[in-house]
């Protein structure tokens, strides 16, 4: 999975909200200006205004009393129409999941990672759709069979039966997922080898154990990290030989096993740097002044940059804030990409070397063979030595002390020792691991993102709801999420201009002309036209319309579990957080218009 | 003398009448009012003198005639008689009939504030299609007042706009033309439902709640403590009888049930004014009995009510005045007793009179120069045997059906 290291830009968010939500009320502004107008004649500004006001008045005049009232009413309607039912299907599932993801031939963390996936993705699957329904049905169904004439009837306002409707569906999403998140919780853990009391216990063997050799296998400890043997474990090809040999190696190798797991479970807390290249000559920039890159090695997809091995290029990790400890803990996750075979049985080769560019002292660790497709974990004291070539001597430097430039950065290059082989890596792929925090803590993080996206399909179903009939906000709704997952990333293209083929009218020209995106259009008046006129589409309209569309992808927060990380505030909860707040009040301004200006009683 | 301002499409009771798009038109005077079809028009009538306490009646033309009126105060009127004939130009009357009508507006607005708990003027809704066209057009230039402590009845068959106008008046459809004030706000404002209790044709509740939790949660949308809020709901299952289903969900009521808790729920909040939309229908006689027996307690409380029905008997007997709808049009607005009187026609009641008696009556009769038109005993009607009957029975239980031949004195002889 690639992370997005970077944290939220919050003060560019809100301006941008500022502006998409300005455009937006203008737009709805004139459109009724103008229908007012043709309407009521002169009086139709007037109208308007009256309009606003009343809505500022009833929006300042909302009573919590009355809103908790119609909360607790859509609660126990929730209740009532068995919308419960849902964690029946939630039993069922998780009954008899294990069969089905149980596989013996997976390595711990990987198990542990379809377990948690499956967790999340079953709740994800089943609270969202039953709280769409829900959510869309609600109010369509209290206008058709006229129980809100009782309600709006009394002193309530609009305001309030829109809030009450989000407040009470929310709460009912809510206990879904606490529940559900409870026993995913449960669960989980229960699928660890070993329970977790007694992983204490395991470690404390391994640890008595740790410099035993037997098989060939060496399961050395190293502090609180795994056994770096349990990848060599892996390697054996009959497991079961491996146990009629030697029962003792056996026996730690699934102690191993449980430690493991106990390091999946866990969630770390990355600190991660910012990331910069020097290309084969050592240069940090080209001719033109442009910072160098990594080379790329034509994966597609891949989000790696490469460097090449033996030569000075350098992948430049420069880390932040970094405050005084004892020992540092630094893991990675680079890829290889070979031209040749390389050794046999040995990966490439690697190193850490710690630069202060303000002093020019280079600290060079000791190179080691990286793990691909898992962790490389390496552990730095805070004293260190290096070989200074001038003065013909090892030099002693703290790391902290001499290390540190500019008051608190550190910067930790990278580079491929092996010839001819290329080591791939990418901002998140490098990262200071801070003390880890406990499982549950990531996973009720994770758990709240799945909280926020219901609370924001909640508001857009309720909205719809104000003014479409139920089916029809379900598929409203249901479009605005597929679109905010799948297909936000397409609109911003296509608004920035990067799409080839053009805007939506100069795609259809080509389309009925068989002309390939590839090839110039003709320089003609008609096609300027239809070029100004994509134009006026896409940067203006489309952009309203890619700004409506919430982004989905911040609320993604299980993979970060699945991984073992912990789930950052600044660069996931937080902007999931601002997203759900800042739909919250153009939304209710929505539905309380819609209601305010429709005829309940309307045929 | 007649004051006269140029049509305006819908002329409103006050600010309206001489205003069109802010211009105040001149007075002039006409002797008959067959000319005034393009006017709008305040028509005073000058047979009226100053000692004359009853309402004067503007009149509001439409193009098929002078269909609504309202009261304005007689003393503003003469007033603003006085006050028009000394102006002389054109520029002055406007400025003096300015003047003139915002007394007559205030003066008015504080005899509403006192007395009417509903006005409605003009008031005209039409319904259309999606693309803008006339469907219908169910309410035709309404204006009535309804006066405070008054039981109301909105009478009409089906199809004559009653249930449209309440709805008007709940705020839960908007007028097309015309103008709604319910204890002198609009009807879309929210203040004003703390003082109004709903009991629509259907009892449209929430079906998966039970009574105490229904009752519960609509007093939750009025202030007040839990403690009152409790009593207050004791009270009503109580007084609507159905302390034996309270727990029961609404959804297993029988239809006469619903309307009960139904009717508890627009008395949660002790309103002034209740709005009942045929609040007999689905119930037995008994269930009718008491709630005409309710409405009539409501009013001894000094309450306004305003039900809509087309059973006449019910509104009958609880009405103090009615307004009869017909397609959309009020047809006929008056106090029951004074509209149900039949001037052409004396009645005579006495007790058990001889054969002998009735021609001695019939020669007198004839010597007056009147018709005898019927002789007969006074009758009851249906549902006093009826409710004679069941509570007979309740007070004599074990009684039993005797046939006719039976009971009567002479198969007994035999």
């Amino acid at each position: 999975m690639e992370f997005h290291p970077e944290p939220y830009a919050l003060v560019p968010a809100v301006l941008h909200w500022a502006k998409a939500m300005g455009s937006f009320l203008l737009i709805v502004l004139s459109i009724a200006m103008l229908t007012s107008v043709i309407l009521h004649g002169n009086k139709g500004p007037k109208i308007v205004i009256s309009w606003i006001n009343s809505g500022l008045r009833d929006l300042l005049g909302i009573s919590f009393r009355r809103v908790w009232a119609l909360a607790q009413l859509t609660i126990r309607e929730a209740v009532r129409r068995k919308a419960l039912m849902v964690f029946v299907v939630f039993s069922i599932l998780f009954m008899f999941a294990s069969w089905f993801l149980q596989d013996s031939t997976l390595r711990p963390d990987l198990q542990l990672k379809n377990y948690v996936s499956f967790v999340f993705r079953t709740i994800t699957f089943l609270v969202l759709p039953v709280i769409l329904i829900l959510a869309c049905w609600g109010l369509p169904e209290d206008i058709r069979l006229r129980s809100l004439h009782t309600v709006v009837t009394k002193p309530v306002r609009r305001s309030e039966v829109v809030l009450g409707r989000m407040l009470g569906f929310s709460t009912v999403g809510t206990i879904i997922l606490v529940v559900m998140g409870f026993v995913g919780y449960l669960w989980v853990v229960r699928q660890v080898p070993t329970m977790l009391q007694q992983i204490d216990e395991v470690v404390e063997n391994v640890r008595v154990q740790s410099n035993k050799t037997i098989e060939g296998v060496e399961l050395k400890f190293e502090g609180d990290t795994l056994p770096s043997g349990v990848e060599a474990a892996y390697s054996l090809n009959n497991i079961s030989e491996l146990r009629q040999q030697s029962p003792a190696a056996y026996d730690l190798y699934e102690k191993a096993l449980d430690l493991e797991s106990r390091r999946v479970l866990a969630c770390r807390v990355p600190v991660y740097a910012t990331l910069e290249y020097m290309d084969r000559e050592g240069r940090t920039e080209d001719e033109e002044g442009k910072k160098v890159g990594g080379i790329s090695v034509g994966y597609v997809w891949e989000h790696r940059e490469y460097i090449e091995g033996a030569t000075k290029a350098r992948g430049m990790f420069t880390f932040r804030n970094v405050t005084p400890v004892d020992r540092l803990l630094l893991e990675s996750r680079f890829e290889a990409f070979r031209t040749h075979k390389g050794r046999m049985g040995q990966s490439v080769l690697c190193q850490y070397l710690i630069v202060n560019p303000e002093t020019g002292v280079q600290v060079e660790l000791p190179a080691f063979e990286i793990a691909e497709f898992t962790q490389n974990v390496v552990t730095i004291d805070r004293k260190l030595s290096y070989y200074d070539q001038e003065q013909s001597k090892e030099i002693e430097v703290d790391l902290f002390d001499n290390m540190v430039f500019d008051d608190d950065k550190i910067r930790i290059d990278v580079r491929c020792l092996d010839s001819g082989q290329y080591l791939g890596m990418a901002q998140s792929d490098f990262f200071i691991r801070q003390p880890d925090n406990p499982f549950h803590i990531s996973f009720t993080k994770a758990a709240s993102g799945i909280w926020m996206m219901m609370v924001l399909i909640i508001i857009i179903s309720v909205t719809g709801s104000c003014f479409v009939k139920g089916p029809v906000a379900i598929l409203l709704t249901s479009a605005m999420v597929v679109i905010g997952q799948a297909f936000r990333e397409f609109m911003a293209k296509l608004v920035s201009g990067e799409q080839r083929g053009g805007g939506p009218i100069e795609s259809a020209y080509r389309l009925l002309t068989h002309m390939n995106d590839t090839s110039d259009l003709p320089k003609t008046t008609s096609v300027g036209i239809m070029k100004w006129l994509d134009e006026l589409m896409v940067k203006d309209i489309l952009w309203i319309v890619q700004n409506i569309v919430p982004d989905f992808s911040h609320f993604r927060m299980s993979p970060y579990v699945a991984e073992g990380f912990d789930v950052p505030w600044d660069s996931s909860l937080l902007p999931a957080l601002i997203v759900t707040v800042a739909y919250m009040i153009p939304c209710l301004l929505i539905g309380y218009y819609s209601l305010c200006l429709r005829e309940l009683e309307s045929k | 003398m007649i004051l006269l301002a140029k049509h305006t499409p819908c002329l409103r009771a006050n600010e309206g009448l001489f205003r069109y798009r802010n211009q105040v038109f001149g007075a002039e005077t006409r002797d008959d009012q067959s000319s005034v079809r393009d006017f709008g028009i305040l028509a005073i009538d000058d047979r009226a003198s100053k000692d004359d306490t009853s309402p004067q009646k503007p009149l509001f033309p439409t193009s098929s005639g002078f269909r609504s009126y309202s009261p304005v105060c007689p003393n503003s009127l003469i007033r603003l008689r006085q006050q028009a004939s000394k102006f002389e130009s054109v520029h002055n009357r406007q400025r003096g009939l300015e003047r003139c009508l915002l007394d007559s507006q205030r003066e008015k607005e504080r005899m509403d504030n006192d007395s009417s708990v509903i006005q409605i003027r003009n008031l005209t809704k039409i319904y259309r299609d999606f693309w803008g066209r006339k469907k219908v057009e169910a309410v035709k230039s309404l204006s009535l007042d309804v006066n405070k402590g008054e039981v109301f009845g909105l009478l009409g068959p089906n199809g004559s706009g009653k249930t449209t106008t309440l709805k008007l008046l709940l705020g839960l459809l908007f007028p097309t033309e015309g103008e709604l004030k319910i204890f002198g706000k609009p009807a879309t404002n929210v203040e004003k439902n703390e003082r109004i209790g709903y009991l629509p044709e259907e009892s449209y509740l929430y079906r998966f709640l039970n009574a105490e939790e229904t009752l519960d949660f609509y007093s939750r949308l009025f202030k007040g403590s839990s403690a009152e809020r409790q009593k207050r709901i004791d009270e009503l299952i109580d007084m609507v009888g159905l302390k034996h289903a309270r727990r029961r969900q609404l959804k297993e009521y029988s239809k006469g049930m619903t309307r009960r808790i139904g009717l508890a729920q627009a008395l949660i909040n002790n309103p002034d004014l209740v709005l009942l939309d045929e609040p007999t229908s689905g119930l037995d006689p008994l269930g009718t009995r008491d709630m005409k027996d309710l409405i009539l307690k409501l009013k001894e409380e000094g309450k306004t009510v305003v039900m809509c029905s087309h059973l006449l008997a019910d509104v009958q007997d609880v009405c103090d005045r009615i307004a009869i709808l017909f397609q959309g049009e009020l047809k006929v607005l008056g106090k029951v007793d004074e509209l149900l009187q039949e001037q052409e026609v004396t009645q005579l009641r006495t007790s058990r009179l001889s054969d002998a008696a009735i021609e001695e009556v019939q020669a007198v009769l004839q010597k007056h120069e009147a018709e005898l038109v019927d002789v007969d005993h006074p009758t009851t009607n249906l549902e006093d045997l009826f409710l004679k009957t069941v509570y007979e029975s309740k007070a004599r239980p074990g009684q039993r059906y005797i046939p006719e031949e039976q009971a009567s004195p002479s198969a007994a002889s035999e």
